[in-house]
């Protein structure tokens, strides 16, 4: 399961960081580039996780 | 902080207020004080609740340079510095690999310091010497960096250049008062103090900010269209080179900043696991919205406020204030919160820094290789002196060094140290076949390759950097193979002997 959780992890890192985006793109979304909103919602994806695994999981394996 | 408008007597009796409420708080955690022992003086006695200890956690974890240095960088790289919000995040993410479990180990152990744990669990005293060393090295510089600071926003606010001085010996004397009278309780109570002034503080900034320069939409149009005339990436898709960056800042902050002594003391300070788990849980949250209102200020000012380059892009959180101060009465008295809110984050980093070293030096130098004999009493007493000395030292640097940014600039090389550190923590706490001496070598192999591939020039590194990624990153490769396979094959070495 650990290894499970790690992947996510990167995952999210995969998708936040915006390497895959085509150079020129320019859509603005509530005022941010579009590729800034994804990196917002990797950052809140990851807190999430790390809640979990804080509050939750770890109080299971407890 | 040099474009101010002149303080009126308010604002200074609001910033005496506030200063004069450090040394009440101090006092009274003198008066809290159940015990004359080291536990009781650095770790509160080990009985810090929710609340506090998530302030704590908050106010050192965001220094003076998280509101102004970010501010500046935005402003000089624009949107892709929202990778800060991503470095910030993952340090609670590195904290989820060892703090429950070291915290568990610290309370029966009875842990003080960080090489508490280094001594405990691989007996070894010269690899307890190298990390308190390495670590001693770091919080001093830091420390150093953080009353240069102190001394600069007090420049910033009178205007006047002789208040450099008067503002690093009266703030630092502050701390230090406050810092001896109550150790870490009264440093936990004075960073929730602090922590609070904070979060008020940016909250209305961000308000002001939209009433001020009007809506984002119009700041990322105006900031497009500079891209397109100067041929930059300020709101475009950032390079790969910077998207590189942006991986290893997440890596090196993660695993750096979550093994800052003072954060791993309050590990230890922590009333039990669920208090701790539940005060990271709710410190995983808070990047987003405080780096969110970094990253809008400085979008706002590099679309509204045009001409400013290299260095002096830091003294773009001044010129915020400058046109808040500027904007109204109410923006006025919001200016003045969020100068003491900038004082604050400065004082509450400085005071955990200061108390690290002194509990570092006393139980890890002063006790362990000079004194075995020494009473909890006297070593309290002379972690206090010790305090004293070192922030004397430590004014006594940052008033001649007023002008040579260079050692600070130091202070970018932490991380690349620290993180040389985190094979011994976190390998350390979960791999039970971890050697002493591996971990010894692999981190000197990993700090010195650091330094050079961070300070000699060569045709792969740019700007200290190797394609991008930081030099302790590319460091701690080496570091961790030689502390693993070195290990294994001790292990193997001393069955067949």
């Amino acid at each position: 399961m650990r290894i499970f959780y790690i992947i996510l992890y990167i995952i999210i890192i995969i998708i936040s960081i915006p390497w895959y985006w085509s150079d020129n793109t320019n859509i603005v979304f509530y005022g941010f580039p579009f590729w800034v909103i994804i990196a917002i919602l990797g950052s809140f994806s990851a807190s999430c996780l790390t809640t979990y695994l804080l509050l939750k999981k770890s109080k299971d394996n407890e | 902080m040099n474009n101010l408008l002149p303080l009126g007597l308010g604002a200074w009796i609001f910033i005496s207020c506030y200063l004069l409420s450090l040394l009440i708080i101090g006092w009274y955690a003198k008066k809290s004080r159940k015990e004359n022992t080291l536990n009781d003086f650095y770790l509160a006695g080990g009985g810090l609740g929710f609340g506090v200890l998530f302030l704590t956690f908050f106010a050192t974890q965001y220094s003076g340079n998280t509101f102004l240095g970010f501010t500046g960088a935005t402003y000089r790289i624009g949107y892709s510095w929202i990778l800060s919000l991503h470095f910030m995040t993952s340090i609670v993410v590195c904290y989820l690999l060892f703090a429950p479990k070291l915290h568990k180990l610290s309370k029966k152990q009875k842990f003080i310091t960080p090489p508490d744990f280094i001594k405990y669990r691989f007996k070894d005293k010269l690899l307890t010497l190298l990390i308190t060393i390495i670590m001693l090295l770091v919080l001093s510089n830091y420390l150093l960096a953080q009353l240069m600071a102190m001394g600069r926003v007090m420049q910033g606010i009178t205007g006047n250049e002789y208040f450099y001085s008067f503002g690093v010996v009266s703030l630092a004397f502050i701390i230090i008062i406050y810092g001896t009278m109550g150790g870490l309780r009264a440093v936990a109570w004075t960073d929730a103090i602090q922590g609070i002034i904070l979060i008020i503080g940016f909250s209305v900034l961000i308000i002001i900010l939209f009433l001020k320069f009007g809506s984002l939409i119009d700041a990322t149009n105006i900031i497009l269209e500079q891209d397109k005339l100067n041929n930059t990436r300020k709101a475009l898709i950032p390079d790969a080179q910077t998207c590189r960056q942006w991986l290893s800042y997440i890596i090196i902050v993660g695993f750096g900043l979550s093994l800052y002594p003072q954060a791993i003391q309050r590990i230890y300070a922590a009333k039990n696991l669920q208090t701790l788990k539940r005060s990271l849980a709710i410190m995983s949250f808070i990047p987003i919205p405080i780096m969110m209102i970094i990253l809008i200020s400085g979008i706002m000012a590099l679309a509204h406020i045009n001409g400013l380059e290299g260095v002096a892009t830091d003294q773009v959180f001044g010129m915020i204030l400058r046109e808040i101060q500027n904007y109204s009465i109410i923006g006025y008295g919001v200016s003045i919160i969020i100068l003491s809110a900038i004082l604050a984050a400065m004082m509450s980093t400085a005071d955990s820094a200061l108390l690290s070293i002194s509990s570092m030096f006393t139980k890890d130098i002063y006790f362990d290789h000079y004194d075995k004999e020494a009473s909890e009493k006297k070593l309290t007493n002379i972690g206090k002196f010790c305090s004293w000395v070192f922030l004397i030292v430590l004014i006594f640097l940052a008033i001649i060094l007023k002008n040579n940014f260079s050692l600070v600039a130091l202070m970018d090389r932490k991380m690349d140290l620290l993180i040389q550190l985190a094979p011994a923590f976190i390998l350390g706490i979960h791999y039970k076949g971890l050697q002493a001496k591996p971990i010894f070598w692999g981190i000197i192999i990993g700090t010195l390759l650091a330094l050079v591939l961070a300070f000699y020039d060569f045709s792969f590194t740019q700007k200290g950097k190797v394609y991008g990624f930081h030099p302790g990153l590319i460091a701690i490769i080496p570091n961790v193979f030689i502390a693993i396979i070195g290990s294994y094959y001790k292990k193997i070495f001393i069955k067949f002997t």
